[in-house]
């Protein structure tokens, strides 16, 4: 396991936001390389490979999703709904991280599939913790599907 | 019926009495007519007789006169006549024997006449032959000599006897007649009487009768008209109760047609406000929802970027400067907990509580040990009295419990020994629980605004809080259709009571707040 290969895509509109999580993560040394998507349209054009990340593989997938609900263009429910309904981003684990609690958000990302949902503390210190913990989980203590789970030829949707 | 019945036999009686009478008046009558003809018969019959002895006494003389001419004269034409007056007087004879034919008496003396005038005759005859033989010799004969004298006596004396008979005959006959005539008289004078009486009584009985039925169909007109008027009367008052009564219905009408009316417009500004509510609650949401995702954030930077200021720089601050830093993440903080607070209340507003058999006492104490750390290192008496079963939703009464309690633990802080009390009592139906501390209390003047949003009786820097905890209260017990009320005095701590349906009651709780929850 090379930790300097994680890759986390963080899709956060709020540049404070973004810059406070990308600090909490750096400082927790979980993540070497963080991708910022601004929007819900720029996070899919990564996770599918296309537009300015064509160049991109499906085989070399983020380790982690960081999913802000409420996004320009394309909402964060969307993109989960895109990548959880397609096998080749299926098994990328994303985790919604959002100011809401509302049961209505819950309820639909559960619904839709998603790994897991946390939501930011206003207390910087509670939001450290909170950050150290689902990055050693998701990025330490679980184990990441295999690359033969993303190497699928059939970009066909299940139902 | 039987009235009548015994009238109409009375009538019956009478009118065959009166006929049995007038048939024998009749009969009378007729025969007494009858008798004159009768009279008049044997009158002529009487006269026939007398004429008949005339008749046979002039052929008597006449046959004499042919003898004594004869005898004078010797003139044969006589004799021819005698033959002639001879057959005469038998003629008349027989003639009177017819007559007398049903008078024995009569026929009696007939019968001695009829051989005396035989003799009579054959003695003129001989006499006359005689007188011709005495032409021849001598002619001593005289008149007196002609006939035998005792004879002729004889024979005139039956023919008075006849007549005298007959006319005797005549007279009796006319005497019965009469007396007949009068019997007759009398018998129909008394049945004119008989009848005429019989008739008054007939018609006194009939005008009895029509008296009495004139009296009893007067008093059968005065009773139908009694009855006419009650009937009108009757119809008057049936007239007015049915006018009454329709006057009732058309009200009736006429109330359920405004009743229905109002009806259709509540209905339809229930519509509407149920609309406007539906639309309000979306706005309501869709504002929530944008709260809890967009007010936090800013707090969260501020609080965030304040305090990695403080962090990374706080040794170069002023002791100004990290005081500030404080104020300003401390500010965040308050903020986010109003936040979350308003949040809460909306989700109790939105939630339809469910209905369970709750036991109070087991949340009482659930509760009590949630709050075990915040109490840690203070002097608390709790006291539970055995608290009943009640219904209402397990999760938002327990809610209730806690920030009761909470306030209590919060409020007590500067007791030494802080005392928090909960117990209950039926009332009507209801579960009256109450939550006592010996707290700070607060001043009765403001108790109506105690359960408002965001309203607050002490200082942040006294107590700190958030004024939400007792409006979320106050939601919830009216979700479940109960009371909500405080009592306290400054310094002496405070009370709360709220009212639970009781297990035993078969209480709903009111349906319009879950429809503005909708």
């Amino acid at each position: 396991m090379r930790p300097q290969e994680f890759d986390i895509l963080l899709v956060e509109d709020d540049p404070a936001d973004a810059e406070l999580t990308v600090l909490l993560l750096r400082e927790a040394r979980l993540a070497n390389h963080i991708e910022v998507a601004r929007d819900g349209a720029e996070a899919l054009d990564y996770l599918f490979c296309r537009g300015a990340f064509a160049s991109r593989r499906f085989d070399r997938p983020p380790r982690l999703v960081l999913l802000d609900l409420k996004l320009p263009r394309v909402s964060g429910r969307e993109v989960l709904r895109a990548v959880k309904a397609d096998v080749r981003t299926r098994s990328i684990p994303v985790v919604v991280l959002t100011s809401s609690n509302q049961d209505r958000d819950l309820v639909e990302c559960y619904q839709l599939g998603v790994n897991s949902y946390i939501q930011k503390p206003v207390d910087l210190q509670k939001f450290q913790e909170t950050v150290r913990n689902f990055g050693l989980y998701w990025l330490v203590v679980n184990h990441p599907a295999p690359a033969a789970a993303f190497n699928v030829k059939d970009s066909g949707r299940d139902a | 019926m039987i009235r009548t019945l015994r009238f109409r036999r009375r009538l019956t009686v009478a009118g065959i009495v009166i006929l049995c009478i007038l048939f024998l008046a009749f009969y009378f009558a007729f025969r007494g007519a009858m008798q004159p003809e009768g009279i008049n018969q044997w009158v002529s019959r009487t006269q026939e007789v007398l004429g008949a002895i005339a008749q046979a006494q002039l052929n008597r003389a006449w046959l004499e006169n042919k003898v004594w001419g004869y005898r004078e004269t010797h003139d044969p034409g006589f004799q021819g006549q005698f033959q002639g007056d001879r057959r005469g007087l038998d003629d008349a004879m027989k003639h009177l024997q017819q007559l007398t034919e049903d008078n024995p008496s009569q026929q009696r003396l007939l019968a001695e006449l009829t051989p005396a005038i035989s003799v009579y005759e054959s003695s003129l005859e001989e006499s006359m032959q005689r007188s011709a033989l005495a032409r021849a010799v001598d002619s001593g004969l005289t008149a007196e000599s002609l006939i035998d004298g005792r004879v002729d006596a004889q024979i005139r004396q039956l023919f008075d006897s006849l007549e005298s008979s007959e006319r005797a005959l005549v007279a009796s006959r006319s005497q019965a007649v009469s007396v007949s005539a009068r019997r007759t008289r009398y018998v129909i004078l008394l049945a004119g009487l008989l009848s005429f009486s019989i008739l008054i009584a007939a018609g006194q009985l009939i005008q009895r009768e029509i008296m009495t039925r004139g009296r009893i169909e007067d008093g059968l007109h005065t009773a139908q008209e009694l009855l006419g008027v009650k009937y009108e009367e009757q119809h008057a008052e049936l007239d007015n109760v049915m006018e009454g009564l329709h006057e009732q219905i058309r009200a009736r009408q006429k109330a359920e047609h405004v009743i229905r009316r109002l009806n259709e417009e509540l209905e339809d500004r229930v519509r509407l406000r149920t609309a406007e509510l539906q639309e309000i609650n979306g706005e309501l949401e869709t504002f929530t929802y944008s709260v809890s995702h967009d007010l936090r954030a800013p707090l969260r930077h501020m609080e965030g970027f304040s305090r990695l200021l403080q962090k990374d720089q706080g040794d170069k601050l002023s002791t100004d400067a990290r005081h500030y830093l404080d104020r300003i993440r401390s500010a965040a903080t308050h903020m986010s907990s109003l936040v979350e607070g308003l949040l809460h209340l909306s989700r109790i507003g939105r939630q339809v509580p469910e209905r369970s058999a709750i036991s109070l006492q087991t949340l009482a104490e659930d509760v009590r040990a949630e709050l075990t750390q915040e109490t840690a290192g203070r002097s608390i008496d709790w006291k539970i009295s055995p608290l009943p079963e009640v219904q209402g939703d397990p999760v938002l009464v327990r809610q209730v419990l806690f920030n009761l309690f909470s306030n209590s633990v919060k409020f007590t802080r500067k007791k030494d020994r802080a005392i928090i009390e909960i117990g209950s009592m039926e009332k009507n139906g209801e579960t009256v629980i109450h939550v006592r501390d010996n707290g700070a209390g607060f001043d009765p003047l403001y108790a109506d605004i105690l359960f408002g949003v965001f309203q607050r009786l002490h200082r942040e820097d006294e107590f700190e809080g958030t004024g939400i905890g007792l409006a979320i209260v106050q939601r919830i017990i009216h979700k479940h259709g109960g009371r909500v009320w405080a009592e306290s005095r400054p310094g002496h701590g405070a009370t709360f009571y709220f009212t639970l349906p009781s297990q035993t009651r078969n209480a709903r709780f009111p349906e319009t707040l879950i429809g503005v929850t909708a």
